[in-house]
């Protein structure tokens, strides 16, 4: 929502600035190589988490298929790079249009159809599988299981002066702080929040009031599936090996619909407090091996029987229960 | 190389197609089960396929004590007081809710009971498989010889369908059900208890979806990992027969089940999935109430 009161958008900058600014300084509080691995994890996350919480809390698009987003500009970009010796940057950018077109196409196909959002989840969590068995089956040009090592992103001037971990680090967290104002931006300063908001509430008084709510649609799920490119071909270059499990449904989705839902989906810095927190739940599960599946499980079904408002409503009740 | 792999296929046709069948009617088994619970509850079953898991791995943990017969019984009961326990506990939330929020609400929570009961299953009990083989080994039929065990599976799979057909078809309660299905208020005017009936649909669900876990055992093996796997093709199958169409389902199952066993058979089971899905899509998009499915 735009808000009228000027006074109220200042402190929301600052806050973002604020945040911003914090993000940047954590890895002088957390030093240290695996502080700084999950740190990088975080900020990544926080990419994902977002897009999914723009796509589903602002325009009800529930999309299952955030890791194979991410994955196709990973793929995309680590093969250009690894068989045809292109340069990095612009295939991270060719990978992340690629994954803005097709978030936009299955956008555009259910719209047509006017599927319902159960609709939208079965076509999305199928194109998921598509992409999962796909990589995976076509051995001869991704490796299959094992997946490939891309060649490492090179860093220039960055790189040797601050190595590259941190360097990593420093794109990542760059790019999570992109997202937060963009996603502020879209949301509580241009027309597109309340036009989303419309369309979130009433799709056919939209219609009647002149809004595109198709063009909105397609529009919003092409540039979360540019975040989402962006955000997907850097881990795959963070990881050192693009392979099926780091873009699986369980390792990428599962997490981004926990985080979204914590922080409060469609909220600006919901899927910020929803990473923060779940990394750090993440970290201290890892040992728990495959029943930590079951953590999830039994976190989505608590949270979306009980906290479907998420940690950003709960916040703003708590402020004004002292103001 | 592609000729070599034809005559393969030709010489095979019969035993492949057999494959194909007795699992499409195994998937029949759980695909029935998530149209009825959706066409019921509007719930997005994404649990369905643990159904399957939960009777067979009680059953091939209860074999050695039980034997066979009243090992599958207990496994397919547990899988049917499952069926309520969902209902009646885990989608208490949803059904306070009413239109597209309880669908959302209810594919999360499915969502999230999946994910729970997989990784308990998978830790818990990691290398329990069923697999039951009957002393008789192959039967003769039209010259060829088949594994009488996947015949006989696909025989009560089909005989299961058939009397939840004629069930559905016939009895007062199998009118109530599919009323439900049609037209929620227009059932309560009539005096048709939908919690009940929708109760029913949970303990049919579960008992099916339990036989065909057994089933599987049978014809092949069932571990505690493959419940992904059956409900994402069964969730194809509802998709591709239309959500709310029990015979279109069955049909839809034979179909992919036949399609599957055929290309896995000539390109391998990844690209074999791959094809499936698209031709999912594919219906998805061109005929979104299914191939049978009534237009609304």
């Amino acid at each position: 929502m735009a808000a009228p009161d000027e006074h109220r958008i200042d402190v929301r900058l600052l806050v973002l600035a604020a945040i911003s600014a914090i993000l940047l300084a954590l890895p002088l509080v957390f030093t240290g190589r695996y502080y700084l691995r999950v740190l990088t994890q975080m900020s990544f996350f926080i990419v994902f988490a977002s897009a999914f919480g723009l796509l589903f809390g602002r325009t009800n698009q529930l999309f299952l298929c955030i890791a194979a987003l991410a994955g196709i500009s990973a793929y995309t970009s680590g093969l250009l790079t690894s068989r045809l010796g292109m340069e990095h940057w612009s295939t991270i950018l060719l990978g992340s249009i690629f994954s803005a077109g097709v978030a936009a196409g299955l956008s555009y196909v259910a719209n047509v159809r006017r599927m319902g959002v159960v609709f939208v989840a079965i076509l999305t969590l199928a194109f998921q599988l598509i992409f999962e068995n796909l990589v995976t089956g076509l051995v001869w040009l991704t490796g299959g299981d094992t997946g490939f090592r891309p060649p490492p992103l090179p860093l220039g001037p960055l790189g040797s002066l601050l190595g590259e971990q941190m360097s990593f680090y420093l794109i990542a967290a760059v790019l999570a702080i992109g997202t937060l104002f963009v996603n502020y931006w879209l949301m509580e300063r241009s027309k597109w929040g309340l036009i989303m908001e419309a369309v979130r509430n009433e799709e056919v008084a939209s219609e009647v009031i002149g809004i595109n709510v198709r063009r909105v649609k397609v529009t919003v799920s092409a540039l979360s599936g540019f975040m989402i490119g962006l955000a997907g071909a850097l881990y795959g270059y963070f990881n050192g090996l693009i392979s099926p499990i780091y873009f699986s449904f369980a390792s990428i989705d599962i997490l981004s619909q926990v985080m979204a839902v914590f922080g409060g989906r469609g909220t600006v810095i919901g899927p910020l407090i929803g990473s923060a927190v779940f990394t750090y739940v993440n970290e201290n599960i890892r040992y728990l091996g495959p029943i930590s599946l079951s953590v999830y499980g039994a976190l989505i079904v608590v949270l979306f029987a009980a906290f479907r408002e998420g940690m950003v409503a709960t916040l703003r009740r708590w402020t004004r229960l002292v103001f | 190389m592609v000729e070599a792999a034809l005559d393969l296929l030709l010489s095979q046709l019969p035993v492949v197609l057999v494959d194909g069948i007795t699992f499409g009617l195994q998937l029949a088994l759980v695909a029935v089960g998530i149209t009825m619970i959706f066409g019921q509850a509007q719930i997005l079953n994404l649990s369905h396929g643990e159904f399957a898991v939960i009777a067979a791995i009680t059953s091939a943990l209860l074999i050695p004590l039980l034997g066979v017969p009243l090992a599958v019984l207990a496994g397919i009961a547990l899988a049917v007081a499952f069926g309520a326990f969902v209902y009646k506990v885990v989608l208490l939330p949803a059904f306070r809710l009413q239109g597209e929020n309880r669908i959302l609400l209810g594919l999360f929570l499915m969502l999230g009971l999946y994910l729970l009961l997989h990784g308990y299953f998978t830790n818990q009990f990691p290398t329990t498989y069923l697999s039951i083989r009957p002393e008789v080994q192959t039967v003769e039929l039209l010259g060829m010889s088949f594994r009488f065990s996947a015949v006989l599976a696909a025989g009560i799979s089909a005989v299961l369908l058939a009397l939840l057909a004629v069930f559905l078809k016939t009895t007062m309660t199998g009118k109530a059900i599919r009323a439900v299905s049609q037209n929620e208020t227009g059932s309560m005017l009539v005096g048709i208890t939908v919690d009940r009936i929708r109760l029913l649909t949970f303990l049919i669900g579960g008992a099916l979806a339990g036989s065909a876990g057994i089933m599987r055992g049978l014809a092949a093996t069932m571990g505690p990992e493959s419940g992904i796997e059956l409900t994402v093709l069964a969730l194809l199958i509802s998709v591709v027969g239309g959500v709310r169409s029990v015979p279109g389902t069955v049909v839809a199952g034979l179909m992919l089940g036949i399609v599957y066993m055929v290309a896995s058979f000539l390109v391998g089971t990844y690209l074999s999935v791959v094809i499936m899905l698209a031709v999912t899509i594919a219906v998805l998009v061109l005929r979104p109430q299914g191939l049978l499915g009534e237009s609304e």
